[in-house]
Formats: structure tokens, sequence, C-alpha cells
């Protein structure tokens, strides 16, 4: 067997151009996003607020964020329970309205209608608005008072309705709801996937008598289920961080009562609001072990995942 | 391989656990490595520096009376550059963090009354104790006897001054006189209160008939004060400590008195019942702002609003009106003024350039470029020339100086740990957002701040 050194070597010495080219953001990548990384890791048995010294702390910030332990005298957060409740409930409402809405529109808008390119450039301008723009827009546009939505609500003798200030779930509802705003951007995701499904697959459901369902079901779906999967993962891996409610939420983005006070905010929270950047690090850990978890599970599940090389 | 992974992380797994119980919060407690071992409050004029100064963004005052300062204190030392940084209030702590742990922390630093403790529980500032003395042994200044010594001690902590407040803010009225006028409160009347101070109860009182004023002009969803309860220590702490209750004790323990916060937030409750003060959840288009509200409790320059368009020639000063329910009134004030960073190579120079606030040409600077507020210096409370009042002739300016034995500061928050300080205020102003919003008992509301507070500190 060959020396694996000596075959770096070769690779290195063929494609040295390549190597060059790659070298700013490989040493970008290390330098900005992999070695905060491992600091995070190492703050995470810490306490630490990022002015003083660190003060060795062992697993006790891992210990707190999973209910503390009376015999090693570490106290659980009380916090915990409700974002974790609001994470959860956010995360199964959002990724699945979220990803058929984007869907069902992505469908609409794959049609030879004419003018069909206005619709998809209007659909998709909302995810050009900046997050924290966009956040305090609809912070505005749910106000009690001077609200758009209240207006109208108003107009049919409803209201006022309070959305983001609620102190129950129903303030997360309206987070679902805003983020309608802007699911075009998954439609041009689901638009590049249905413009890869051959049109002799149609042709052929056409002369076997399919309507527009059977063709939906039949082969639209399975044939962009690459697609679903991939959009899948990236919205739990989105959607368990959101910290969006940072830009309209009260109280600091968590809301009246907690009632926004999710896993994303509570990091940037213990970190940048409380100086806990030991604990506000154990957290993020935690979240990359449960993304990682989920991630695994959903690869472990995607039988029904149908890949184009599948066909060769 | 395996094995050796195995063991590394059991070695580090073993080595965790049994640190498990270790580790703390920073506490309040600064320490003795701050105060500066040399000073010298006589620079050279040519002396040369480069310093910076970190201000509150979004403060159009601050920033044009400090460059007016800057201007003028160029003329003293023409070799002193110094350039204008800008910190968001809201993240504060953050920024300040962040500065300081990339060493680009300003000489100058701003600060407030609740985000002081930050800089001294963290070592930041330095102590100026040294330059006072100094000033004082050259007869540059009697703090006791030239300033509002008051506020001085509000930038103190451990008997070490860190902070020289750049004016006396205090909490005062804000009253629409034109709303007065109509609802049928007299010039003497006003004129009463604004010499003698005014109490709660003619507060109420006051309230009930711009209320009826309101009502029967059509202005039903018109309030008649706003309050600032909800977002706001510097009006329901004083509250809080008028009806004899402290937040945390000496020893910073939570000390809260259930009985007695009880008795101030039914007031709180009395006057949203009332339709007095708005309840927080529900919708209002009424502000003091758009002149459609009487009253405001403020500690703003009083050009914030009585040069807006809506309230032109209709604002006057009434003092904080006192709660002598427990014969204890309090009214909040603060600090606000600038510290030295700890780690400046220009600290006689930055003394400099604040001792130049002091003066009396430096306060009139500030106060001829925005600074309405009461100046720290006594001589020039009521100086005929004195600058921070000529603007507003028919506005009772003194009211910021009434009652200097009843000033108090939210000098708790020096008693608890930094990393509890937000949550602390966060839990009392939710409790008087509750009782404001009738969305929960007043007994809950007490509860659910003990519980805010004891869940702050049990870290």
């Amino acid at each position: 067997m060959k020396n694996p050194s000596a075959k770096i070597k070769k690779l290195v010495r063929k494609s040295r151009t390549g190597w060059l080219f790659n070298l700013p953001l490989t040493v970008g990548i290390l330098l900005f996003t992999f070695v905060p990384v491992i600091i995070s890791l190492y703050d995470s048995f810490f306490s630490y607020d990022g002015l003083n010294e660190r003060t060795w702390a062992g697993l006790n910030n891992f210990i707190r964020i999973f209910g503390g332990s009376e015999s090693l005298h570490v106290s659980g957060d009380k916090e915990m329970k409700k974002i974790v409740v609001n994470t959860l409930v956010y995360t199964a409402l959002s990724i699945p309205v979220n990803l058929i809405a984007s869907y069902f529109l992505a469908l609409l808008v794959n049609t030879a209608l004419k003018g069909v390119s206005c619709y998809r450039v209007i659909y998709y301008l909302p995810c050009m608005i900046p997050a924290v723009a966009s956040g305090l827009l609809w912070a505005d546009m749910f106000d009690n008072t001077f609200g758009v939505f209240n207006k109208l609500l108003g107009f049919f003798g409803l209201g006022p309705y309070d959305f983001f200030k609620n102190e129950d779930l129903r303030a997360i509802l309206s987070i679902v709801l805003m983020n309608m705003w802007s699911i075009g951007g998954g439609m041009i995701l689901w638009l590049s996937a249905f413009k890869n499904i051959g049109k002799h697959y149609y042709e052929a459901a056409v002369l076997d008598g399919a309507n527009a369902w059977d063709k939906l079901i039949h082969i639209t779906i399975p044939m962009s289920s690459a697609m679903i999967f991939y959009n899948m993962i990236m919205s739990v891996i989105g959607t368990l961080q959101y910290n969006g409610t940072l830009t309209f939420g009260t109280r600091q983005g968590r809301g009246p009562e907690n009632s926004l006070y999710m896993y994303g905010v509570k990091i940037y929270y213990e970190a940048f609001v409380r100086g806990k950047i030991g604990y506000a690090s154990a957290l993020a850990w935690v979240m990359l072990v449960v993304i990682a978890a989920i991630t695994v599970v959903l690869f472990r599940t995607s039988g029904w995942v149908f890949y184009a090389e599948d066909n060769n | 391989m395996k094995k050796l992974i195995c063991m590394a992380f059991a070695l580090i797994m073993a080595l965790s656990l049994t640190a498990c119980g270790g580790g703390g919060g920073t506490s309040n407690n600064g320490s003795a490595d701050v105060t500066p071992g040399h000073v010298n409050i006589n620079l050279d004029r040519n002396v040369e520096a480069d310093i910076s100064i970190l201000i509150p963004g979004g403060n159009s005052n601050e920033e044009t009376m400090i460059r007016a300062l800057i201007d003028d204190f160029a003329l003293l030392y023409p070799r002193v550059n110094i350039e204008i940084n800008y910190v968001t209030i809201t993240s504060y702590e953050s920024t300040i963090r962040n500065l300081s742990r990339s060493d680009m922390l300003d000489d100058i630093i701003w600060s407030n009354s609740p985000d002081f403790y930050f800089l001294t529980a963290n070592n930041l500032v330095y102590n100026l104790n040294p330059y006072v003395e100094a000033s004082e042994a050259a007869g540059v200044f009697n703090l006791k006897e030239d300033f509002y010594s008051e506020y001085f001690d509000m930038g103190r902590f451990n008997d070490m001054l860190f902070c020289v407040p750049r004016s006396a803010d205090s909490v005062v009225t804000f009253i629409n006189t034109d709303i007065f006028s109509k609802a049928g409160i007299t010039q003497e009347e006003i004129a009463g209160y604004q010499q003698n101070g005014w109490d709660w109860n003619q507060l109420l009182d006051v309230c009930a008939r711009i209320r009826k004023y309101f009502d029967e002009h059509g202005q039903g969803s018109a309030y008649v004060l706003d309050a600032n309860l909800v977002g706001w220590l510097s009006v329901n702490y004083p509250m809080l400590l008028s009806y004899g209750v402290d937040v945390v004790d000496a020893n910073g323990n939570i000390s809260f008195d259930k009985a007695k916060v009880k008795e101030c937030l039914e007031l709180v409750r009395y006057m949203v019942e009332q339709r007095y003060i708005v309840d927080s959840q529900v919708a209002s288009g009424s502000s003091f702002e758009t002149g459609t509200s009487a009253m405001l409790f403020q500690s703003s320059s009083v050009s914030h609003y009585a040069d807006r368009k809506a309230l032109e020639n209709k604002v006057d000063l009434i003092p904080f009106p006192l709660i002598k329910t427990r014969n204890n009134p309090k009214i909040g004030c603060g600090i606000a003024g600038y510290c030295i960073n700890k780690n400046t190579k220009y600290a006689d120079v930055c003394w400099a350039f604040l001792n130049y606030m002091l003066t009396r040409e430096g306060q009139q600077a500030m106060a001829d470029n925005g600074l309405n507020l009461a100046p720290i210096r006594k001589d020039l409370a009521t100086a005929d020339d004195a600058n921070w009042k000529k603007n507003y002739p028919n506005v009772n300016m003194q009211a910021y100086l009434f009652g200097s034995e009843y000033k108090t500061s939210t000098d708790f928050l020096s008693r608890i740990t930094t990393s509890a300080k937000t949550d602390f205020e966060q839990a009392i102003i939710d409790m008087f957002a509750s009782a404001c919003n009738q969305s929960k008992s007043i007994d809950d509301a007490i509860d659910r701040c003990l519980e805010d507070m004891n869940d702050a500190l049990d870290v």
C-alpha cells in the first residue's frame, strides 16, 4: 500500500492552483469558524463572563441544562422547560406549514401561465428584505393600535388581537403566520426541483390517462423527494436555532411570560445579556448534538427519498 | 486507537465530575487595582494625546453637547484629539464587554445608574478619588460645596468615585398646560405645586379632573398620565421605597415585604381602573409627545418635549409627586456621566476633560448645546445667566432640583451579582406591568416577581 502522505503530496502537486484559490476560504473557515467552535467547547466547561478569568465548572453547565443535581449542588435552569416546549411547538408547526405552503406555491407558479415570472418575482421579493427590517415591519403590522391586521380585524368587529404580545402559544402561532411571508425562498428551491423532472414522465402519464392529481402524487412528489428531504433537514436546523424574535419580541425577544422564548434566543440572552458565555456555550453544544442526532435519524429513515442517480 | 480515545474521553469526564460544584459568577465586589498610582492635574498645555469617548448613540443632545465640550477643550489643549464613538443603551453591557475583550474600549465611557455597576463589578474603570482629592487640594473645586454631591455619591462604589455626573438628572412631572387649563386646573394651583411640590393625593385629584374633562369632551381613549411604569425603574423603584419596600437588603438578599408591595401595586391598579394611566395591554394612541396625554414622568431634557410641534408653548414642569403614606417619600434620580477606562494610556488627559465638563464654562457650553437638565454645579442652579434654562423662561426648570432629600437612585443593583441585574430589573418591571394590565392578580404578580428574582440569584 502506498504511503498516504505521498498520496496527499501528489494530490496537492497535481492541483496546486486549485488549492491556492481554495486557501483563503479554508484559512477563513478554520480561523473564524473552526477555532471559535473549539473555543466554545472549551468555554462550556467554565464559568466565564467574557471579561474575567474563567473558573472551572466541570459539567456544571450541562447538568444545569438538564435539570440540575441536588447531590452535586447544581441547580437546574427553570427556564428550560418553557424554552424546550416553545422550540418544539414552533418547530412542529413551522416546518410542515412552510414546506407545504411553499410547495404548493411552487406548483402554482410552475405553469405556463402568461406573466407567471412576475408572480415568481413578487413571491420571492419578501425574502430580499433583511431579517431585521422584516421583523420591525411585522412588529408594526401586528401592533395592537396601528397594525394593519388589527385594523382589518376591527373592520369585522373583531380584536384587537395581541399577536406577538400574547402570553401563551398564540404568540408562536403569530411567528408561523409571519413566516408565510417568506415562503418564496422555499418556492425557488421547489421550482428548481420541478424543472429537473423529465417531461417524458408527464407525457407518459397523460397517455395512461393520468389527471393532474395523479401526476402530482405519482410523479411530482416522488421525483422531488430529494429536494423535500433537503428542505426538511435545512428547515429543522434553521428552525431549532431560530432567534428572530430578538428583533421584534418584547422583553429582549422573550415575549410576555416568555411566550416567545426559544432555544436560539436563550443562547443569545445567556451570552450577551446575562454575560454567561460558558453556560451559553454549553447550551450551543447541546443544541449541536440534538440537531446532529435529528439529522442522523432523518438520514437513517430516508428510504423514501428518490435520487435521480438511482435510476441509472 | 479506539481504546486511546475512550481513555481520553473517560479522563475528561472524570476530571469534569471531580470538578463539579466548582465555578461561580461575577460578584459585584470590585477590586483594589483600579486606583491610579500617580495623578497629574496640571497638564502641560501642549500635551499630546489621541483619546476617544463613548457616548450613547441616537441621542443627538448628548452628541452635540459633547462636541461642544470637545471644541472648547481643544482651545485649552490643542494637541489633544478626541474622537466620538457610540454605544447603544439597550446593548450596553455586551458592547462594553466586546470592546474590552478586544482592547478597544474607549478612554472615556458614558454610563448611567443601572449600567454603572457593570463597569465597577468588572473593574473596567478608574477610581477617581485621587483626582478629586488632588483637585480639592489644589483649590480647583470643593466637591461638597460646589456641586450637588448626592449625584457624585451615585457614581461611587465601595467609597470610590468611578463616574462623574454631567448633570443632575431627576424624574419630574411634565405637564401639558393646555390640557390642564381646559380641565380647570388653575395657574395658581400649578404654581403651588411648583413651589411646594405635591403629593400623590393631589396628583390623583388632578387626574380625576382631567379624566372628567376628557370624558366630557369626546376624548375617552385619551389617558391622563404616562407614568412610565412598565419600562423604567426610576419611577417604580422610588414608589416601592416610598411604601417602605426595598428590593434587596444590605447583604444582597431579597427583602420584599409582600404586604407593602401589594399596597403600592393596588395604587397602580386603582389608577388603571380609573383610566388615569393606560392598561398596558389595551391599545391607546394617547401619549404626552403627541399632546394627547396631560402628564408624563420623565427625566429627559425639557427640549425633548417642549420643542415638539404638538407641545409648543404647552409644556411646564412640576416635581415628582411624593407618596407620603409611610412618611418615606422618594423621587427617582440617577447618575448620567462619564468614567475613565482603567486601561487608558491617557488617564490624566481624560480627567482634564471631565474636569472641564464640571467647570462653569463646561456646564454652560453643554447647556448651550442641548443639555436642558439641571446643572451639576450649585452656582448655576439659580444664576440669571445660566444657559440651562435660558431657552425656556416660562418653564419651571427648578423642578429638576426639587427635594434633594428625597432623591434616590436604583442603588439596590449594586448589591446583587451583575448577571442577575437584568433579570431583577425585568422582574420588577413585569410586576408593575401586571398591575397595569390586570392580566393576573396582584398577589400572583408579586409571587411571580419574587420567583423571577430568586431564579436570577439561583445560579
